[in-house]
């Protein structure tokens, strides 16, 4: 693997710059949908997703492909607030009782209309637990769900259908929380609240057979074919779609193993828009595809942790030295060539309630100081960060600990495990001298919420680093308790500044999204969460 | 020769269950957590795991789900994948590709190989012959891998010739075919002319020539009919380290053939996969070497079996 990534930089490290293609089919013409673009096609550069069915499709592959075929009941803006895109209005008097209405006309490909059941379906199937459905966790707020989901996995659940869930009407329909929740009209944005047809399932309430193959949803864009594993996955426009129509006719999602190759393709024009760059290709993308390189903000964060149960970093003074001993923009330039932010608070800045630097000072490169913080409160002279070899993290751990090493005069060791899944029991099992440890987080809809609970609260998900604080625990409560938005924002900030106080993790860059597209397409954007947006794609010359 | 065939296959069964068992060790012992290999960078939910987990016997001994896989097996029953895909349909989807790409490989190898071969053995000494052993040994001493991305980078994106990846067609085809090809073409081209160069001076070579015979059939039918027996050895070996070469060539080019499955089920740890696809290799071999054995009582009548 590494021979092959290498042999791939000085590749590509010599090739000219693309001439530009053209596109027979491609005449011009007015703003409006041209018989040229409906026969375009476009293609758009994927993995192999693991799965498609959406209550159990959790990588980016799929959820680009799930972005075609299905609409969600919400969409965000441009301040990353969710509007409503099925739904017709997502209603509650106490963010605990929610109502939704969905808005009429839309129907799946099959031509079975959109209603109520198409969502409570899809939903009790998701929330089932013997389904195994990756996307389970995300029906834990709704009432009943302890019911699907017994703690021991071999026990028969006592119920089939989530309790919390009621059908008001063919449209309309109540969700009932557990707690309070004011943050949910956001989570419903994300891929598990999809609907299903009632073609998805067989007689025994399974998913029928070669239903994820030949998917039926009901977005802009229906399958063309069947799932063409590893291979691709063809889709067209929906012609009774009823909401905002896309500007091509096709999509061909390529399937690609190895981005290398995709990147090689899109530079002979063969692929259309790559919406992830290849590490080894960040550093020639722009001589090579010149204003065709693109960047949009990402949700990405990157973070070094602390084992705070470890006594070599339980004191907040030593994890303050360290996070001042690290110069951010430094490794973004020469490690990211500028493709990463330098990261100086706990949430990502696409969030509505992002406040720049709420680390404050701990957060700023300073070498004096922080040698000096560290020498007082007698930090240890041996440091180590681990990380996962296969996510392409060695060359930045080291430009970080070789940082330590020199400003704080400390021995630095930067420890590969082969895999995130070997390190993640380690940490779980709290294994002594993992040391330091790097993670990253991405969003799953835009919320501080979707931050501040899995990473930093105690037992959050993602909460490796034995942290726990009670009174942000509590802020965290209240401020998803808190009917409106806006007062739920004041309450994370306030527990965002017990983070900058406490320093578990020392926040090191947020991601962007690093694209490129053929001379074939225009108008090409990427959104929050890595995927193309199919609306607003054209090909070149209309 | 019915009894020969019969007892290699006999042999084969033996080695088949030799090399599941061998592999499937192998595969259990490097086995970390193969369902968080699975997720990749996210956490996996506990409902999937415990699905995943009951659905493979991941909570059960090595023998258990040894004896769970070879029963499925003998029932004609694959497995699934990790990401439940029955693995008889991925297999199904992927071995056209592997045997296109091996077969035209094998079709460059054979035609210009021995062909090449031969005209150096004719024209011994002379430039053509110069030429091909200088080309042949700066082939050989290049890996796969490198042969590969130079190919792809030269003939696919400089000159745009070829297609950079696989698009679904047997025209995209042609490139990786080519230089899967290489290597074995090298070592044909200098097989050939060595066994062609031999026949030519043999006293039966003489015979045909002194009867009067056209060079053209003295070489064509005589010499090249002695001279493949060699050469049909070599390359039924050979098709085994085609099959492995396409594990780097289909994941180079992007071609969801049985290497680039392999491939990734190695990466995923998905046991299973990866265990039926070693072992119908090794059939692979198996049956090929057999085919060969078989077809020197073809090219020579003195060769029985009994």
């Amino acid at each position: 693997m590494h021979v092959r990534r290498a042999t791939a930089r000085i590749v590509v490290a010599v090739v000219a710059v693309v001439a530009a293609g053209t596109l027979a089919a491609c005449t011009g013409g007015p703003a409006t949908v041209s018989a040229a673009d409906t026969a375009a096609v476009v293609s758009i550069g994927i993995g192999e997703p693991t799965h498609l069915i959406p209550t159990n499709t959790t990588d980016s592959s799929g959820a680009q492909v799930l972005a075609a075929l299905f609409t969600p009941l919400v969409t965000f803006d441009r301040n990353n607030k969710p509007v409503p895109a099925q739904a017709d209005s997502i209603t509650a008097t106490d963010s605990r009782v929610w109502t939704i209405r969905l808005k009429g006309g839309y129907t799946f490909h099959n031509g079975e209309p959109v209603t109520s059941d198409s969502y409570l379906r899809a939903w009790n199937f998701g929330a089932y637990g013997p389904n195994g459905q990756d996307n389970n966790p995300y029906f834990a707020k709704i009432s009943g769900y302890a019911a699907l989901n017994p703690t021991d996995p071999k026990a028969t659940p006592t119920a089939t259908t989530l309790s919390g869930l009621r059908r008001i009407d063919a449209l309309t329909f109540q969700v009932v929380l557990s707690a309070p929740y004011s943050d949910f009209p956001a989570a419903l944005g994300y891929l598990a609240f999809l609907p299903l047809p009632a073609a998805a399932f067989d007689a025994t309430g399974h998913i029928a057979r070669g239903f994820e193959d030949q998917l039926v949803g009901d977005g802009p864009f229906q399958m063309r074919d069947v799932w063409a594993h590893d291979q691709s996955i063809e889709v067209q426009r929906y012609d009774s779609y009823s909401g905002t129509k896309p500007k091509v006719g096709k999509i061909d999602f390529k399937i690609y193993q190895d981005l290398t190759t995709a990147y090689s393709d899109a530079l002979t024009n063969t692929l259309d828009v790559l919406p992830g760059v290849p590490t080894p290709n960040l550093a020639t993308a722009a001589k090579d595809f010149g204003n065709r390189y693109r960047h949009s903000p990402s949700s990405a964060f990157q973070y070094l942790a602390f084992p705070t149960y470890d006594p070599d970093y339980s004191n907040v003074n030593v994890r303050k030295a360290i996070s001042m001993a690290i110069d951010r923009d430094q490794i973004v330039k020469s490690v990211f060539a500028g493709s990463q932010i330098a990261a100086r608070s706990f949430v990502s800045p696409v969030l509505p309630g992002y406040r720049a630097n709420t680390c404050g000072a701990a957060c700023q490169y300073n070498p004096v100081a922080a040698k000096e913080l560290y020498k007082q409160s007698n930090g240890p002279a041996k440091v180590q960060i681990t990380y996962n070899a296969d996510g392409g993290h060695k060359e930045w751990v080291e430009a970080t600990c070789n940082q330590l090493a020199r400003n704080l005069g400390v021995k630095c060791v930067a420890q590969a495990e082969a895999k995130l899944a070997d390190l993640l029991p380690k940490l779980q099992n709290k294994t002594p001298g993992v040391g330091m440890f790097r993670l990253g987080w991405v969003m799953d809809y835009p919320s501080m919420e979707d931050y501040l609970t899995p990473l930093y609260s105690t037992g959050g998900s993602a909460n490796y680093y034995g942290y726990s604080n009670p009174q942000f625990d509590q802020l965290v409560a209240q401020g998803s308790q808190q009917p409106t938005g806006a007062a739920a924002i004041r309450l994370y900030q306030e527990a965002e500044d017990l983070l900058a106080r406490d320093m578990p993790v020392i926040p090191l860059r947020f991601g962007q999204n690093d694209f490129v597209y053929s001379a074939n397409v225009s108008n090409v954007s990427v959104d929050l969460f890595g995927d193309v947006n199919l609306l607003d794609i054209t090909v070149s010359g209309t | 020769m019915v009894r020969f065939v019969v007892r290699r296959l006999l042999q084969m069964v033996i080695v088949f269950f030799g090399t599941t068992l061998v592999v499937y060790a192998m595969m259990f012992g490097a086995q970390g957590d193969p369902i968080q290999a699975l997720a990749g960078e996210k956490p996996v939910s506990a409902a999937q795991r415990a699905y995943l987990t009951e659905h493979f016997h991941l909570d059960h001994g090595f023998w258990y789900r040894y004896a769970d896989y070879v029963g499925g097996l003998l029932r004609g029953d694959l497995g699934d994948t990790l990401t439940l895909r029955p693995i008889s349909s991925v297999l199904a989807g992927a071995w056209p590709y592997t045997l296109k790409l091996a077969g035209l490989a094998m079709v460059v190898v054979v035609v210009v190989g021995v062909g090449a071969g031969v005209l150096a053995g004719v024209r011994r000494g002379g430039l053509f012959d110069a030429a091909t052993l200088a080309l042949t040994l700066v082939v050989i001493g290049v890996p796969v891998v490198v042969l590969g991305f130079l190919g792809q980078y030269l003939l696919g994106i400089r000159l745009r010739l070829f297609p950079v990846a696989n698009e679904g067609d047997l025209y995209s085809l042609i490139l990786p075919a080519l230089l899967l090809g290489m290597l074995s073409l090298a070592t044909t081209v200098r097989l050939t002319r060595t066994t062609v160069v031999e026949n030519l001076r043999a006293d039966y070579a003489k015979t045909a020539r002194a009867k009067g015979l056209s060079r053209t059939r003295v070489v064509g039918v005589h010499v090249l009919r002695n001279s493949l027996i060699p050469v049909v050895t070599f390359l039924g070996v050979e098709l085994g380290s085609l099959m492995a070469g396409a594990v780097v060539i289909e994941n180079i080019f992007n071609i969801p053939g049985v290497g680039f499955t392999l491939a990734r089920a190695v990466r995923t740890e998905d046991g299973p996969t990866v265990v039926t696809i070693v072992s119908l290799l090794v059939i692979v071999f198996l049956v090929v070497n057999l085919a060969v054995d078989l077809l020197y009582a073809v090219l020579d009548p003195r060769i029985r079996y009994a």
